[in-house]
């Protein structure tokens, strides 16, 4: 057990730029989970008297507003963490249900190549990446109600067709392989072997690609709400609230920007720890 | 370890990209005196470029349609056969020079004025605006929602033409719809592919073309009212959906005139020396619409109920911070026959909840959740008095859901009689006569609403005959509106006011509460 | 090798149809229609008339037949909103967003070789870490928030470039700045790595020893080496570079396809949505076709991995 926790120190140490981005997630997780109980300000509470308030290091920063507040005087650090969980929220879960679909079909498609099945599959995953997201995101949101449901589902059709493709080549190299052969040989089903053989290849195949994953998931999700066909007011978004202080850009700009440098900040840690472990998976680039 | 210097390089870039951000802030303070002329954008300034917030229709045809934006275009394309002075309410002339009523006092007849051409070179004369009367009031024509009942056209001589509502009875709103009807040429209303692809009038600016959402005008140098003539030679016309984009174009001088400016970008705007705001009260309303095929709609004292419990000075002041006007009527106070509504409902939660027991149900017991559609993205800040008024509601005891929606969707569930029990609208008649907007909303069946209410239709019927103005303003003082304030068909929430913003070398630009929009006369200085 | 091309182009023409289908089913799904959004207050019988002009009065299969009809020959529909058949809509708003990606991809290119040759010859140095967080930085860097912020910058406050619409070349370049710097992020990662990939090989370690230090030859080497993962990298980055092309058009309210796309959703264009959905995955099918007929041409080790796809 010590033996495995100084294995994963060791590597924390050799990898910075991933220590760095853990943290940073962690960070973030914490802000997730425990939103509510940290704010400082009720995140809806408007109060006109403190209007458009810049952040501390301007002049004229009024004292407890941290980033300062928007257009009817809500704190923004604590519509920011609220903005932050609710992210967080859709991007993971559209991640998890991405990976779910994808392993489904990757390896009922893999199991039966080849085949018609298969063919089905392949196809209706071509299909999926080859739609233009943003548009199928627009019609879906029109046709459903959008909710923080609909719109996970709706980001875990960005990313699942890659997840189907990667384990269904994996499950197709492993029937091929000779240990698989002499076990089937032995009498086991080509079903069994597949599931049994599948944390060999799979999980180094998608660990570097999840990060990356809830990268464009939290920076899609942002997208919609910023052209309000995402999360709808009141529940808050990073996309929100950039909407929102669109109309005061030049005046004040805080109310944008700062969303926007928290869901970069986010997706920097998510892309340094995906390089990492990239890096650490194919041995290739590790020079 | 190599890897250390990367983070702090990360971290070095992110300190620059937010010190170049702060960089911009203090130009709020000390407004900017740099660059009068913009990025490369007005070679010259015999162009004119205006920023809609709303898209073209499809049809050119100006009775295939209501959509303001084409109303926009047609306003400066073609001329009306009178004018109202949105002021003084005075109907002036326009390509009529003299109108009277018969001595039946249902038949109005017009002199012409003689010498007008169409841009194609075609005479004005009587039987072009004997067509577009008749294809104007035309019941299968999209724009006769402004029209009661298809109005007859006689040619007389050339130009002189009578009108004659089919009725064969008087029809009091006659002469103020004149002042919005556009006047169209009768070879084109004869060939219909012609209509759809052109815009054809008699007005100061000439339909150059239309691409990319873009539509080219060029003035019309032959206009016979040489006073009122075109002062810049082009005139751009284009659709912007974002308001952002739109007030970013105007900040860099891409365009002279922007429309639907968000209260929040006022202190942006008044902070920009180059830059003007303009507001107008308008012929618009807000209204929350009660759908009364959806159960308990149906209800006089429920809608009363919801009436008395929504805060409407709240909204107007705060949510609407002051761009929006207070509703005393369910017309706009700058519509022609406005007087304050006897008996229109004003904030009172005490009497909102009695309302609601007498209604059967006390204290919101037994009345299940109501839904309560809204627009995102079309009229300002619906979602937050949205938000608000569900609070309101909730304070008497009734249980509401907002449920918001994407534009197109909302316009469908608008003109649906069961989307939802209660939805958000705007209505903006062509004109200042009252009939196009509680004729619109109240004759049976009532738009919107879907309402069948024998009393106050036959009321607005007998309001519409009377062709005496001064009598017909009293009668609808004194009977129509108390009437509408005892049903509320729908509960008024207030008066739009109207925000632009212009380039400060624009001068002339005077916005009417119609959102007709005079282009004709600005100019730069 | 022909049998596996033709097979890949009829599975490329199912995913085609298959998409078309979907768009034309989900467009009539969603609530309202292009006579509501012409005339949003004509009565029904109005309402009727209007869709009997559109040619959306019929039921969805005929619809739909009349649909594959029209396409057999030639033509993509007539899009009421813009008056225009679908084709010449297109034919107008292609150019504005062929230059909006050509100049991205040249841009990217452009500074994704020099900034990823530079930082892989000067490895490990800071001139290596800059460029390297810089391209992690630019990368992370949601694409529409940085196009609202240089609007400000640049447009509004510096009055350096326009910012909305078009009217000639200069409306493109900040645009194509802010399409092409995910784009150049990912590329400056990647040439860097071929290049130090490169760098380590035996050939060019050999190449050392018998005393030709030559940059330039390494350049020329590592280039050709890296041709075959940039073509895959154009692949799998052509996807986000069209999505990202909408999101830049959206806020510079550029007047390209993406822009055309927004409208025409919102206005229920039907088969105006139509024909831009089926250009744009068409593009993205027929260029992805490419680079996997361009493999089984180029490297016959993949010819014969690839048998099963």
């Amino acid at each position: 057990m010590s033996e495995r926790i100084k294995k994963v120190l060791s590597f924390l140490r050799k990898n910075p730029s991933f220590t760095i981005g853990l943290i940073i997630i962690l960070i973030t997780l914490f802000i997730a989970i425990f939103a509510d109980s940290i704010v400082p300000f009720d995140p809806a509470a408007s109060s006109p008297k403190d209007r458009l308030a810049p952040p501390f290091w301007s002049s004229g920063a009024k004292p407890g507003h941290i980033l300062g507040t928007d257009y009817i005087g809500r704190d923004l650090v604590s519509r920011v963490f609220m903005g932050i969980r609710t992210s967080v929220f859709i991007s993971f879960l559209s991640v998890g249900t991405a990976i779910i679909i994808g392993m489904t079909v990757g390896l009922i498609s893999g199991l039966s190549h080849p085949g018609p099945i298969d063919s089905i599959l392949m196809r209706i995953t071509d299909i999926q990446m080859g739609f233009p997201f943003i548009v199928l995101a627009i019609i879906i949101l029109t046709l459903v109600e959008p909710t923080v449901t609909s719109c996970i589902v709706v980001l875990s059709l960005a990313s699942w067709p890659a997840y189907a493709r990667v384990l269904r080549s994996n499950v197709m190299l492993e029937k091929e392989m000779d240990y698989i052969a002499a076990a089937k040989a032995m009498g086991a089903s080509s079903t069994r072997i597949a599931i049994k053989y599948l944390g060999r290849n799979f999980l180094p195949s998608i660990l570097p690609v999840m990060p990356m994953d809830i990268a464009g998931a939290i920076i899609t999700e942002s997208l919609l709400s910023f052209m309000s066909i995402g999360i709808q007011p009141p529940n808050i978004s990073l996309g929100n609230i950039m909407a929102d202080g669109r109309n005061y850009i030049s005046t004040s700009w805080w109310i944008t920007a700062i969303p926007g440098v928290v869901v970069m900040i986010i997706v920097l840690a998510l892309n340094l720890m995906g390089d990492t472990l990239q890096k650490y998976f194919d041995p290739k680039l590790n020079k | 370890m190599k890897r250390n210097k990367k983070v702090i390089s990360i971290v070095l870039s992110l300190l620059l990209l937010l010190s170049i951000l702060s960089g911009c802030q203090p130009s709020s303070e000390a407004p900017e005196q740099q660059g009068t002329e913009p990025a490369g954008t007005r070679e010259d300034k015999d162009t004119l470029t205006m920023l809609s917030a709303e898209s073209f229709t499809g049809s050119w045809d100006p009775t295939g349609h209501t959509i303001l934006a084409n109303i926009h275009v047609e306003y400066i394309v073609f001329d009306r056969l009178v004018n109202m002075d949105m002021e003084t309410l005075e109907i002036k002339p326009g390509l009529a020079t003299e109108w009277k009523y018969l001595e039946d006092r249902v038949t109005l007849e017009l002199k012409l004025r003689e010498g007008v051409k169409f841009h194609d070179g075609t005479d004005l004369d009587a039987s072009d605006v004997a067509e577009t009367i008749k294809r104007f009031s035309d019941q299968s024509r999209v724009a006769s929602a402004w029209w009661a009942e298809p109005i007859l056209a006689e040619v007389v001589d050339d130009l002189t033409v009578r009108l004659k509502p089919s009725s064969g009875i008087a029809y009091a709103p006659l002469i103020n719809n004149l002042c919005f009807t556009p006047i169209l040429s009768s070879e084109d209303i004869e060939n219909e592919e012609r209509l759809m692809n052109n815009l054809n009038g008699t007005g100061p600016y000439k339909f150059v073309k239309f691409e990319n959402e873009q539509c080219d005008f060029v003035a019309n140098e032959n206009y016979w009212d040489k006073a009122n003539a075109a002062k810049v030679k082009n005139f751009v016309f284009r659709y912007v959906a974002d308001p952002a984009t739109r007030l970013a174009a105007l900040q860099t001088g891409e365009a002279d005139i922007i429309e639907r400016v968000e209260s929040e970008q006022v202190p942006t705007i008044e902070g920009d020396p180059n830059l003007k705001l303009l507001t107008v009260t308008a012929i618009e309303q807000k209204n929350l619409v009660f759908k009364f095929q959806m159960p308990p709609m149906d209800n006089k004292l429920l809608r009363q109920a919801i009436s008395y419990a929504i805060d409407r000075d709240t909204i107007v002041n705060d949510i609407m911070q002051g761009y929006a006007g207070k509703a005393e009527n369910f017309i706009s106070e700058v519509a022609w026959g406005f007087a304050p509504a006897e008996g229109f409902p004003t904030y009172n939660p005490e009497k909102a909840k009695q309302l609601l027991a007498e209604a059967g149900y006390p204290n919101g017991e037994g009345l299940p959740e109501l839904t309560y559609a809204t627009s995102v993205g079309f009229y300002p800040k619906t979602k937050e008095y949205g938000e608000f008024i569900v609070a309101n509601l909730a304070d008497i005891g009734i249980k509401c859901k907002l449920v918001p929606m994407e534009t197109a969707s909302w316009l469908d569930a608008l003109y649906q009689p069961k989307s939802a029990h209660m939805i958000d609208t705007g209505w903006m008649p062509p004109g200042l006569e009252p009939d196009l907007t509680i004729g619109a909303f109240y004759r049976s069946p009532g738009q919107c609403a879907f309402c069948e209410i024998d009393e106050l239709n036959d009321i607005l019927m007998e309001e519409s005959r009377i062709t005496d103005g001064d009598k017909r303003a009293e009668f609808l003082k004194t009977k129509v509106y108390p009437m509408i304030a005892e049903y509320v068909p729908h509960m008024t929430l207030f008066n739009s006011v109207l925000l632009y913003a212009v380039r400060s070398d624009v001068e002339g630009f005077e916005p009417t509460p119609t959102s007709a929009m005079p282009f004709h006369q600005v100019y730069f200085k | 090798m022909l049998a596996t091309i033709t097979r890949r182009i009829l599975q490329g023409l199912i995913v085609i149809i298959g998409i078309t289908v979907i768009t034309f089913v989900m467009l009539r799904l969603i609530p309202s229609d292009p006579s509501r959004t012409m005339a949003p207050n004509a009565t029904e019988e109005q309402l009727m008339q209007l869709k009997e002009q559109m040619g959306i009065g019929d039921p969805i299969p005929t619809q739909f037949v009349k649909y594959v009809k029209n396409l057999m020959r030639g033509y993509m529909g007539y899009s009421y909103f813009q008056k225009a058949d679908v084709s010449t809509v297109i034919a107008k708003a292609l150019p504005m967003s062929s230059i909006l990606l050509l100049f991205a991809i040249i841009i990217a290119v452009v500074f994704g070789l020099l900034l990823g040759i530079t930082a892989a010859i000067n490895s490990n140095t800071w001139i290596d870490r800059l460029i390297s967080g810089f391209s992690v930085l630019f990368q992370s860097m949601p694409n529409y928030w940085v196009g609202i912020i240089l609007i400000q910058i640049i447009s509004v406050q510096l009055k350096l470039l326009p910012s909305t619409g078009y009217k000639g070349i200069r409306y493109s370049i900040l645009p194509s700045i802010v399409l092409a710097l995910p784009m150049t992020a990912v590329l400056i990662r990647n040439i860097r790595a071929s290049m130090m990939d490169s760098i380590n090989q035996n050939f060019v370690k050999a190449a050392k020893a018998r005393g030709i230090p030559s940059w330039s030859s390494l350049i020329k080497y590592s280039f050709r080496n890296s041709l075959i993962p940039m073509l895959t990298l154009f692949g799998t980055q052509l996807g986000v570079l069209l999505g990202n092309c909408v999101v830049v058009e959206y806020v510079f309210g550029y007047p390209g396809i993406g822009m055309q796309i927004l409208n025409a959703i919102v206005r229920r264009d039907y088969y105006l949505v139509q024909g831009l959905v089926a250009l744009l995955s068409s593009f993205f099918i027929i260029v992805n076709m490419a680079i996997d007929i361009g493999y089984i041409y180029l490297d016959p080790r993949i010819r014969k991995a690839q048998g099963g796809l």
